[in-house]
């Protein structure tokens, strides 16, 4: 259980994640993934697509062609309505349960 | 884009779709367009940097995977449900059957009294075993009473052959009832029910 708890917490979160970083901006899968890669949520891009399939499914996210003035048209990204309502829920739940998981095992400040 | 970087990044690319084989479609194709969208426009050297860079096809294919939903587990085989008084149904129609040769009148009366008793056949299956043999054995009767008569009205003429007769066939007829009505109506009922799994259908 010890080994996987870095695992199910990564797993817990990391679509929330996505959620915040496109509620900021629009972005493209590659950056995305790399964000993430960076961050230590995920391990490679094979993690971030089928993610984003899960989270276009629900229709939290959808994604549109653009044109960068440098590269490619690339596809990006961006949160839906319901996407922003389903973060900001998390956002209202994620305080309180992180002050309180971090009050049953966080270690006593006087010992 | 140099011939060679094209190579490279072909390679790669091709590497990384077929380590995809299996992933689901669409998920496989945003993988390999992502990544091409990311090496596409970069000189020979930068392309091949960028992939010198970029994970293994197998790793990222593993991720995937790993993500994918579990397939759906096969349907549990279903664990056939005991047919209620199965043992006792075959029971009692073998009853019927043998009994009526190796008990007469009693094997074949606790034969039927266990198929009425028995969940293999419906009630009207049950009626109409009952009804079978006691209609034949009241047409024995009424066969009986006839020659009876015959025989009391030919006392006089002293018709010999025609009595004996009579008798030989009362008799047939007591043989058929005993020996062939009942053995053939529990085998009718035993193939019924063991073509249906030893359950009588639902009644309407």
């Amino acid at each position: 259980m010890v080994a996987d708890v870095g695992t199910q917490l990564r797993k817990g979160v990391v679509e929330f994640c996505v959620l915040g970083l496109l509620s900021r901006q629009a972005m493209y899968g590659w950056e995305l993934s790399e964000r993430l890669v960076a961050s230590g949520l995920i391990a490679s891009i094979g993690t971030l697509y089928p993610m984003l399939a899960r989270l276009r499914s629900q229709g939290l996210v959808t994604a549109y062609d653009e044109a960068s003035a440098s590269g490619p048209v690339r596809k990006y990204y961006r949160l839906t309505d319901q996407g922003e309502a389903q973060l900001e829920s998390f956002r209202l739940q994620w305080a309180p349960f992180a002050a309180t998981v971090d009050q049953l095992v966080g270690k006593d400040s006087g010992s | 884009m140099t011939e060679q970087t094209s190579n490279t990044v072909k390679t790669y690319l091709a590497r990384l779709d077929a380590a995809l084989a299996g992933v689901d479609p669409d998920v496989r194709f945003e993988i390999v367009s992502g990544i091409r969208e990311e090496l596409a426009g970069l000189d020979e050297q930068a392309a091949a940097a960028r992939i010198a860079e970029m994970d293994d096809p197998a790793l990222i294919a593993a991720e995937a995977r790993a993500e994918m939903p579990p397939p759906p587990m096969p349907p549990a085989p279903a664990v056939a449900e005991p047919v209620p008084g199965r043992a006792f149904s075959i029971t009692a129609v073998i009853v019927l059957i043998v009994g009526t040769f190796v008990v007469p009148v009693i094997g074949p009366l606790v034969g039927l009294v266990w198929v009425s008793m028995a969940k293999a056949w419906t009630r009207r299956e049950k009626i109409v075993a009952w009804a079978r043999p006691i209609s034949a054995g009241l047409i024995v009767l009424a066969l009986s009473f006839v020659t009876s008569l015959f025989g009391q009205n030919q006392q006089s003429g002293t018709n010999q052959p025609v009595l004996a007769f009579a008798f030989v066939a009362q008799w047939h007829l007591v043989l058929i009832v005993m020996f062939l009505v009942l053995p053939i109506e529990g085998i009718v009922l035993l193939v019924r029910a063991n073509k249906r799994g030893w359950r009588a259908p639902a009644q309407p």
